[in-house]
């Protein structure tokens, strides 16, 4: 199983390159405010194929004043030879369709889950068992289980997707790499709530997102309410709830078709150095 | 973006009112709704909830029925917002007799926000406009570009945005632009939010413990992973929640807009009467010229006795939520909950039935 090592930055890229990876995933997953600039981008494509891996880069959903940007990004990293690129936002979807070098991959924001909530109940009222079970079914898949909805993406040149760490999905996972669809799993970190006015920003006072001193390289924060009793964190903008991968589900996955792990660095996965990245790819690997 | 002056209104948008009920529906269109949008349970599948419960929806077709008969006769159109934001195999068969169940009431549009849906309502084969849901999020020209390219033929843009980005959208597309204006303003990208509001005791709980109606709103205790001397108390955090737009018509008339969707199925239907009537005014007022009027009448909204959706309708407008700057499309950066009510509000809100 290969695992791919996802980051912002290049401080962290670098560390990352010296692992044993063989993916670097590069760019903003969640926030359009922490879109790299062209010359680190570059920077980060060159030096990962320097480094003989293979490059990705993510890109989040975004508002009209950062399409000139992510075109701009696109094209340089069609020049460049090509990559595959993971996309969050319609419209980079859509325009992803100019660049024939580049493999559209959709992002967590474009995969509909459910399961994703943190609550544990998952029906409003108490029904019966058999209700329960028939939810339960409906509850547990992604908008890719159905098929039209895949073959829509597959039909604008989607490759591949990346899911949660959601255990209750991965017998769903199957059907989608038995249609060919590759399929990355997400470690650790599971986003139940994502917003433009970034949370963390605005705790902290930022006074303006475009000039955000980015308090997300750094920070994360535990988010506890007792009588809601559920446990939440706060990284950037958006909410999670944590998840805590263990190699027997890793093989298990690798028998459903599932090709790649994604580790994310951040305070939240507290892994941001080459020791914490072997440390957490080690206890994850047979 | 300065609001424009009267000689350069451009056109007037629609109001699009919500409603779950046939008397709301009645009094939307009394009010001056020039569309109405509601959902019907889908019989086989009602117990598969997400984020709004049967309080949401019109409990039948036959009320549909009534409700498309009422509009159309009274010179309004229905949309049917098609419930869900995914779709399964499960769910296929009973999504499209619900679909055709509808349409066959004689609604006016449809709004889809999946794929999947989109798939089974085209191969329908109806003749029914399509509304891109806020689901879809829609928050730049390239992505309404796309949608329009999938065969829809308005959308609803994402809450997330400005006046600008807005204008710009509009400006790029031939395709009619909604927003919405007024309620439940999402603290979350609505698409992106798994902070189901389905009833459950601890959530309830949490609620009346701090008197807050929506997950979004709930205060948490902070701790910094990297610091454990750092707690913040009682914060709530993710609470960019939004509310109004009556203030912000003209600039929201300047960027072309051609709809203006007030929040609100699961409201009661004095809300959705009121707040129908309140924009219609305003509207009636800014397109005969009358801006003076328009904005002598927001001091008197202002300063009035409103309406809000919870925990009572006791309040002024400006005590809670212009004081803390609720308005949709402000800045995006800004924390209105760092900015704390005033003793007399906060007061009122925790002891509703202190009438002061």
């Amino acid at each position: 199983m290969n695992i791919a090592i996802q980051t912002g930055n290049l401080p962290l890229l670098k560390e990352a390159l010296a692992s044993e990876s063989q993916r670097m995933r590069f760019g903003s997953e969640f926030c359009m405010y922490a879109l790299p600039s062209t010359s680190a981008l570059e920077t980060a494509y060159t030096s990962t194929r320097d480094a003989g891996k293979e490059f990705t880069y993510v890109t989040p959903r975004l508002a009209d004043g950062y399409m000139d940007k992510i075109r701009e990004h696109l094209g340089l990293l069609g020049d460049l030879g090509g990559s595959t690129v993971v996309v969050n936002d319609l419209g980079t979807l859509s325009m992803l369709r100019e660049f024939p070098s580049l493999t559209p991959y959709l992002g967590r924001q474009l995969v509909y889950t459910p399961s994703r909530c943190p609550w544990e109940e998952i029906t409003e009222h108490p029904v019966s068992y058999f209700t329960k079970r028939k939810i339960k079914k409906i509850f547990y898949q992604t908008s890719l289980n159905y098929e039209p909805t895949l073959e829509f993406f597959k039909g604008v040149g989607v490759v591949g997707a990346d899911v949660d760490w959601i255990p209750e999905i991965f017998n769903n996972l199957k059907p989608l790499t038995q249609r060919d669809l590759q399929v990355s799993v997400h470690l650790y970190s599971v986003p139940v709530a994502i917003t433009r006015k970034c949370h963390m920003a605005r705790f902290l006072g930022e006074k303006s997102l475009d000039q955000c001193s980015r308090p997300c390289y750094t920070k994360a924060y535990s988010m506890e309410n007792e009588e809601l009793g559920v446990d939440m964190y706060l990284h950037g903008n958006t909410v999670f709830k944590l998840v805590d991968p263990d190699r027997r589900t890793v093989n298990q996955l690798a028998r459903r078709g599932v090709g790649e792990l994604v580790l994310t660095m951040s305070p939240l996965s507290r892994v941001s150095s080459k020791a914490e990245l072997e440390g957490a790819l080690k206890s994850l690997q047979a | 973006m300065s609001p424009p002056d009267s000689t350069e209104i451009k056109s007037i948008p629609n109001i699009m009112a919500p409603i779950n009920s046939y008397e709301g529906g009645v009094k939307v269109v009394d009010a001056g709704a020039d569309e109405v949008y509601c959902a019907v349970q889908i019989p086989d599948i009602k117990d598969f909830v997400l984020y709004r419960g049967p309080s949401s929806q019109l409990p039948s077709y036959e009320d549909l029925g009534r409700v498309v008969k009422y509009a159309h006769d009274n010179g309004a159109k229905v949309d049917l917002v098609i419930n869900h934001p995914y779709m399964v195999t499960e769910t296929e068969k009973h999504i499209r007799n619900h679909v055709r169940s509808c349409v066959d009431q004689g609604v006016d549009a449809l709004i889809v926000g999946d794929f999947g849906i989109l798939h089974n309502v085209k191969k329908l084969n109806l003749e029914v406009p399509l509304i891109a849901s806020t689901y879809l999020v829609s928050m730049n020209s390239e992505a309404v570009k796309f949608l329009e390219e999938q065969g829809y033929s308005r959308a609803v843009l994402e809450r997330h945005l400005t006046f600008d980005e807005i204008k710009r959208i509009v400006g790029s597309t031939n395709m009619d632009i909604e927003i919405l204006v007024h309620g439940g303003g999402c603290s979350n990208i609505n698409a992106s939010c798994y902070l189901y509001h389905h009833q459950f005791a601890e959530l309830i709980n949490a609620q009346r413990a701090s008197n807050t109606s929506t997950p979004c709103a709930l205060p948490f205790r902070l701790k910094n992973l990297n610091d454990p001397q750092d707690i913040s108390e009682n914060v709530p955090v993710m609470d960019a929640f939004e509310y109004c737009s009556v203030c912000n018509l003209l600039e929201i008339i300047d960027t072309g807009v051609t709809g203006l969707k007030i929040e609100g199925r699961t409201g009661s239907i004095w809300y959705q009467e009121a707040t129908t009537r309140v924009y219609r005014e305003l509207l009636d007022l800014i397109a005969s010229g009358s801006i003076d009027e328009y904005r002598d009448q927001l001091e008197e909204l202002k300063n009035g006795i409103y309406f809000l959706p919870v925990p009572s309708d006791f309040y002024k407008l400006k005590d809670i939520w212009c004081y803390q700057n609720r308005c949709y499309y402000s800045p995006i950066a800004q924390a209105p909950y760092k900015k704390p009510l005033t003793w007399q509000t906060w007061t009122k809100q925790h002891f509703s039935w202190v009438n002061m």
